[in-house]
């Protein structure tokens, strides 16, 4: 039977608070706190870093990745391959571009299970990613959340949670829409579009799971639906009929924000990382109509709760220092104008290092390099090593903190990193407080936008301080 | 090594440009400036050079700049003779006055021509060298990296080590500004106190503005040799021979920070530069047998480290050494009484040439108020890249 082997999810430390807001606009709830990406993040980098936290650090052994945004970095290139190479997935495998639509994130499930269950898909991974686009000064800076989430699906005696069934309808309808190129979501009549919309056709999409399997409401622990805010969530719900304990205390969207196509992902992986053998968990995804996917919790699912998740993520939470970094990292106030060099063909031979983070291991020496060298810079020995892959952690030997090149922040910190197990990094950091950077602090890598030289993007991997 | 330098090789003359921002003058003009001073001062003119050498790092984009050996001859009307050009990073003037030396130590030439000239004021200074580190290089590795960057971060190691701060660094700005007042062709001509230096905003932390050389136009020329002909040939009583030449690349240009051997507290690039020259030169205690050097003072951090890596003091005893005043004027061992990098600035290409140029005038007591009375040993020195290649001269008088 196929099934959830795995789950993990990112949502961005960087918090941009009511209260901040408040200063700037007269506005804002000082009850919010909502995940924002970044300067350095992207639909690409946060959802690398789900799979990863759903997968592990090396080879993830999958054969299909869906990778579902409405907020792709590329519009014509694939995003997918991005994410495949930074999680050091193998090349054998299928992968496909999923959006257009909030409800990309479950059609791509829907897709992977259909995959699993044929057999043309031993394993898929599936990714939802969403970097939500908030203009400066309207009510979504709030309400819009960034993150991802990452599902891995396969069969048999290792699934933590059981697919029992999908039910998917489709129906033309105008609730909120967003142009290519905008830099806003548009929504129609608001009463209109929650009376008709969110609650009508949420509440078809999960009577139609409920008919096609016979399930009652009281087989179900746990009943997960989109909502772009807190009120059109508890209009559904009590639409719905539920028990109130199979409704989150306080839903996500509440606590976090809209996250688009990732919210039902999201949601999903908290669910499934509290759940109990036996339980069963229903998840609707919305837009246009719907897909409602029932899963029950195996005696496995114990074993992914120990994954960096929506709850892991949210304790490294910190507030960002003023509305400006908020600006600064959404490109919305002026930022100087690199010319930066890139290659096409340098990105592309230099992958399996730049992407993947694999060193050379001399076979005659074993000293491990980075950048790789055709000749041991220890032994001499000429084009005899094999691949290393580093370790994610290491320790900063040296760092600088830099204020000549130009940077949203002011200044960019460069660390020197001895990687556990052998090798050496030099790079970035990110994500950290300036003073607690010291000889000795212990850091990992995460996976960044470095800059968009050339007019593409280019990532790297940038240092954090170990959690 | 078969036979040393020692002996082969004299220095006739010598010539600078001053040192500024010189947006008056194309590299052209300075080029001309420097290199019929040195005419001027050797007694010769282009008719008896046989071959020249161009020491310039960041040409093209702004110019005249000399991409290659006919822009030293455009500009000097060298035509039809052998002009090269040469680039090592931070040691590309130094180099410039190598190859002339090694090609008259090879018997091919009597009198060479050596050129160190860099314009880097034709666009705002961090469209010079910033913007190369910005937007070149490779990609990915290493960006973010800076020159300052390069220096500093051995900085943040040397300080956890050896428990030195910035106050130390302060100490070597102070010293080498108030030696740049006393040089009429310095960049900076201010002296400066402890407190600017610790109150000037950061660069690169512990580097502050004042620990940082500016964004300096400039060019040196130095006629060369052969030193059997410095007074048979040349009627110079007084001259200056090249004891030893040292030249060491020991890092990558994109490597040497991701280098598990790097222990970040100095670089092994003057380390072993400057042995070979000291084992050419029969130098065995630095300290004693140099009566003045020119170090490559880029940054503040990097003298207290070439203190070190040059012989004069032990590992983590450079603070003490400049603290002590040793290194200042009138001390055991003066170090930069040009006022370096610091005060000169640093084109690029003309450093090392200007170093020697320098060194010539204190062996050849000319440095008024600078002098070191008696020099009659000199040690220049530079180093370039991220420290990954360095240049060491010693120089006596004759």
């Amino acid at each position: 039977m196929a099934g959830i082997i795995s789950v993990g999810a990112y949502v961005p430390f960087h918090r941009l608070e009511g209260a901040t807001v408040r200063e700037v606009w007269g506005a804002g709830s000082p009850k919010v706190s909502r995940p924002m990406a970044g300067f350095d993040e992207d639909s690409i980098s946060m959802g690398v870093e789900a799979l990863i936290n759903a997968g592990s650090w090396g080879c993830i052994n999958v054969d299909a990745l869906y990778f579902a945004s409405t907020s792709a970095p590329y519009t014509e290139k694939s995003s997918a391959a991005v994410v495949a190479a930074a999680a050091d997935l193998p090349e054998e495998i299928f992968s496909a571009d999923l959006g257009g639509s909030l409800r990309a994130g479950t059609s791509a499930l829907r897709a992977a299970i259909d995959a699993v269950t044929a057999g043309s898909a031993k394993r898929a991974a599936v990714v939802a990613a969403e970097m939500r686009p908030a203009r400066a000064g309207s009510p979504d800076e709030l309400s819009l959340c960034d993150g991802a989430a990452a599902l891995i699906l396969g069969v048999g005696e290792e699934v933590a949670a059981e697919i029992g069934a999908i039910y998917s309808w489709t129906e033309e309808f105008i609730d909120r829409w967003r142009l290519p190129g905008e830099d806003h979501v548009s929504a129609g009549d608001a009463k209109f579009i929650q009376d008709f919309g969110y609650v009508r056709q949420t509440a078809a999409t999960v009577e139609g799971l409920l008919k096609k399997t016979g399930a009652t409401r009281e087989d179900i622990g746990r009943v997960l639906v989109y909502a772009p805010d807190a009120r059109t969530h508890a209009a559904i719900s009590q639409k719905l009929g539920f028990p109130k304990a199979a409704y989150p205390e306080i839903p996500l969207v509440a606590r976090l924000g809209d996250a688009g196509t990732a919210a039902p992902f999201l949601v999903l992986v908290e669910a499934l990382q509290a759940a109990k053998p036996g339980e069963h968990i229903l998840v609707a995804g919305h837009g246009s109509g719907g897909d409602a996917i029932l899963l029950r919790a195996t005696d496995n699912i114990a074993e992914i709760r120990g994954n960096r998740g929506v709850a892991w993520c949210t304790e490294q939470a910190r507030p960002i220092s003023s509305y400006g970094k908020f600006l600064r990292s959404r490109n919305l106030v002026a930022n100087e104008e690199l010319h930066i060099f890139s290659s096409p063909s340098i990105l592309w031979k230099e992958s399996r290092q730049t992407m993947r983070l694999i060193a050379g291991k001399c076979r005659n020496c074993g000293t491990i390099q980075f950048p790789r060298q055709r000749l041991c810079t220890n032994c001499n020995a000429q084009d005899e090593w094999d691949e290393f892959k580093l370790s994610r952690v290491g320790k900063v030997y040296t760092f600088v903190h830099d204020h000549l090149p130009p940077s949203p922040d002011g200044y960019i910190t460069m660390a020197t990193v001895d990687m556990e197990g052998g090798g050496r990094l030099y790079g970035q950091m990110t994500d950290f407080d300036k003073d607690s950077v010291k000889i000795g602090l212990e850091v990992e890598v995460t996976f960044r936008l470095l800059h968009k030289g050339e007019g593409y993007y280019n990532y790297y991997w940038k240092f954090r301080p170990a959690p | 090594m078969s036979q040393g330098i020692a002996g082969k090789v004299a220095i006739i003359g010598v010539g600078t440009t001053k040192f500024g921002e010189l947006f008056e003058q194309t590299y052209n003009d300075l080029v001309v400036e420097a290199t019929f001073e040195a005419y001027d001062d050797a007694g010769v003119s282009n008719c008896d050079i046989e071959a020249a050498w161009l020491g310039c790092y960041l040409p093209t984009g702004w110019g005249y700049d000399g991409t290659g050996g006919p822009a030293l001859a455009e500009a000097l009307n060298l035509y039809p003779k052998p002009v090269s050009r040469v680039s090592n990073y931070c040691t590309t003037g130094m180099e410039a006055v190598r190859n002339a030396a090694l090609a008259v130590a090879s018997g091919l030439y009597d009198c060479v021509l050596a050129v160190g000239a860099e314009k880097m004021r034709e666009v705002p200074p961090r469209g010079s060298l910033v913007a190369q580190h910005v937007e070149k290089l490779h990609p990915l590795f290493g960006k973010g990296r800076t020159a300052p960057g390069s220096f500093a971060i051995l900085a943040t190691r040397y300080f956890e080590e050896f428990g030195a701060g910035k106050e130390d660094l302060a100490e070597v700005a102070v010293k080498n500004h108030y030696h740049g007042s006393l040089n009429p062709k310095a960049h900076f001509r201010k002296e400066i106190t402890k407190e600017q230096v610790l109150n000037a905003p950061p660069v690169t932390e512990p580097l502050g503005l004042y620990d940082c050389c500016p964004t300096t136009d400039g060019a040196a020329a130095i006629i060369l040799c052969r030193a059997d002909l410095a007074e048979k040939h040349f009627g110079k009583k007084d001259y200056v021979l090249i004891d030893g030449m040292g030249l060491s690349c020991a890092n990558g240009y994109i490597n040497t920070q991701f280098d598990p051997r790097f222990d970040f507290l100095g670089f092994e690039a003057t380390r072993e530069a400057s042995r070979q020259a000291y084992e050419q030169a029969g130098v065995t205690n630095p300290l004693v047998e140099i009566d003045v050097a020119e170090v490559h003072d880029c940054f503040t951090i990097t003298e207290i480290l070439n203190y070190e890596d040059l012989g004069f003091v032990k590992k983590g005893e450079g603070p003490s050494f400049v603290k002590s005043g040793a290194s200042k004027l009138g001390g055991e061992l003066p170090v930069n009484t040009s006022g370096g990098l610091k005060s000169c600035g640093h084109p690029i290409g003309a450093t090392g040439a200007r170093v020697v140029a320098n060194l010539t005038d204190q062996l050849l007591s000319r440095c008024g108020k600078r002098q070191v009375k008696g020099a009659k040993r000199a040690l220049g020195h530079t180093l370039g890249g991220p420290g990954s290649v360095s240049s060491v001269f010693v120089m006596s008088k004759n």
